[in-house]
């Protein structure tokens, strides 16, 4: 047993847990309908577009997480924005935003000396580095997701299921897309000092993409897609803690082992571009 | 009594193709009225003009003495659209389905009360699909999700009811049961306007007029009246039977 508490005797590790098991719960919920939408290159373009955001305040010595959560929010409204104006559709705007924004964050590190650990922290996450104030930031994104969706539940899950017949009963489908959709950006901002931007995506997805092969209901998939986000980032830190690899690494192949534990043990036969949200659902 | 739902020269157009042009027409309570054309005529259009979900250019459309605008449909209004427009695989039930046509009436609270699970149980009820409301949606048949989605307009409770083609791909007897739920609910009041491909005579007559669509409103009025004009043949294109106009257009 006191190996189980052991690395609890660090402040350090409990302000890991808590950040992790808000980022958890954030991806998780969030990632419900990612997958379902077929959304997950938004995801991954925003995570990687951030860098952007993240490389003009590094630049000009502004709160990194502040502006490049504003920077990514302003980056998934012109998304949605090019999304619906564009024939080519959501994924070619994804893909001209991102890789932009990218191309604007490599410019701007290749210009600015970036110390490399800055760098490390943002790539691939250092949960164990989390301050007082990052715990307090990233549960109050995780506030704030709940919110939304314990205030628009029903139409988010109308909208995903039948965007005509929601709009048609009145459902704000345009501004509850938006607004989603800036909490997608914001979520991904929040998790990358806990996963990292590489594996950012992974959080959003896979226990969204566990649960769906295991749910009978939304409220049973949203359920199923928390407990494996958090028993992911439990079994992660320990993992992380005792084999002194990275936290963000250990949590995301923990989820992936879950996944391939669920489908290995039958779970409902989901395609796997559709069920890691890469593509939208058969009508 | 007054019309329920007034179209007064409606035009429409998808970029600079026109789509319809210059429809009015109008439905009182309790009608039934079946929207007929080719395809490509601007049946759909017109069902989603009403609903607010196609811009009109010009023109003014009122569903539910509430002025229909881009954006802002009718609250008190009900729509059945093809089922092919939603996502199959999603774990929704069929209860959540059901419930979700609460969603956007005048008045609703943000969380269901006890008079809107007494309003699901009786459309479950009435749809006979009570006994698999836990039941994923993607799991039932065809003709079982065309009933949960019409089951999903009755607990509206709305006084105008729009469906899309609800029995296109469904077997006879789900197709009769299907008829006989918007019977039901036109002899209770409710003005039904429903787009429809079947146009043999036996089906056409259960209607109180037909709208017969070719991008204009080319023939309007029972299904004797529609036939004899010749609207029914110049819309399809078809020689006039003996009796009909040959290709009158109004």
């Amino acid at each position: 047993m006191s190996g189980l508490w052991a690395p609890f005797e660090w402040d350090f590790m409990w302000r890991a847990l808590a950040g992790s098991a808000a980022v958890a719960v954030t991806c998780a919920v969030l990632g419900v309908f990612v997958v379902l939408r077929g959304m997950a290159f938004i995801g991954e373009g925003l995570a990687h577009g951030s860098l952007g955001g993240l490389a003009i305040a590094y630049s000009l010595g502004w709160n990194l997480y502040l502006f490049g959560s504003l920077y990514t929010v302003g980056l998934a409204l012109v998304i949605a924005w090019l999304g619906r104006r564009r024939k080519s559709g959501m994924d070619t705007a994804v893909g001209v935003v991102f890789s932009s924004s990218m191309a604007l964050g490599v410019l701007l590190i290749s210009l600015v000396k970036w110390y490399t650990t800055d760098l490390t922290a943002y790539l691939f996450g250092d949960v164990l580095a989390l301050r007082g104030g990052d715990v307090a930031a990233v549960v109050a994104v995780m506030a704030a997701v709940i919110a939304f969706m314990t205030l628009f539940y029903r139409e988010m899950v109308f909208l995903t299921f039948d965007p005509e017949g929601a709009r048609a009963a009145g459902v704000p489908g345009a501004w509850i897309d938006r607004a989603f959709l800036c909490l997608v950006a914001v979520g991904v901002v929040s998790a990358m000092q806990t996963v990292g931007v590489i594996l950012v995506t992974a959080l959003l997805v896979i226990p969204a993409a566990t649960a769906w092969q295991i749910a009978k209901s939304m409220k049973h998939m949203m359920a199923a897609a928390v407990s494996v986000a958090l028993f992911s980032a439990l079994v992660g830190l320990y993992v992380s803690y005792y084999l002194n690899v990275a936290s963000g690494a250990a949590i995301v192949l923990t989820a992936a082992t879950v996944y391939g534990a669920v489908t290995a043990l039958g779970g409902r036969r989901i395609g796997w571009r559709r069920s890691f949200g890469l593509s939208p659902g058969d009508r | 009594m007054g019309a329920i739902v007034r179209l007064l020269d409606v035009h429409a157009a998808y970029g600079r193709e026109a789509v319809l042009v210059g429809v009015k027409a109008e439905v009182h309570p309790g009608e039934r009225v079946a929207v007929v054309g080719p395809n490509g005529a601007g049946k759909s259009t017109l069902l989603k003009v009403m609903l607010g979900l196609v811009p009109h250019a010009v023109g003014y459309v009122e569903v539910a003495g509430e002025r229909v605008v881009p954006g802002k449909p009718p609250s008190r209004a009900a729509y059945v659209p093809q089922h092919a427009s939603t996502i199959l695989d999603m774990p929704v039930t069929v209860w959540d389905v059901v419930a979700m046509g609460r969603i956007g009436r005048p008045g609703r609270r943000r969380f269901l009360s006890r008079r809107d699970r007494e309003a699901i149980a009786a459309a479950l009820e009435a749809v006979g699909l009570a006994e698999l409301r836990n039941r994923r949606f993607g799991d039932l048949s065809g003709g079982q999700r065309q009933r949960a989605l019409i089951a999903r307009a009755l607990v509206r409770e709305a006084p105008v009811l729009f469906l899309d083609e609800p029995v296109t791909g469904l077997d006879v007897p789900t197709q009769d049961s299907v008829r006989h739920l918007v019977d039901g609910l036109s002899r209770e009041g409710v003005a039904v306007i429903q787009v429809t491909h079947e146009l043999d005579a036996s089906n056409l007559r259960l209607y109180h007029r037909i709208w017969c669509v070719n991008r204009r409103l080319i023939g309007e009025g029972t299904y004797e009246e529609v036939r004899r004009s010749g609207a029914l043949a110049a819309a399809f294109g078809l020689p006039a039977e003996p009796g009909e106009k040959e290709g009158a257009v109004r």
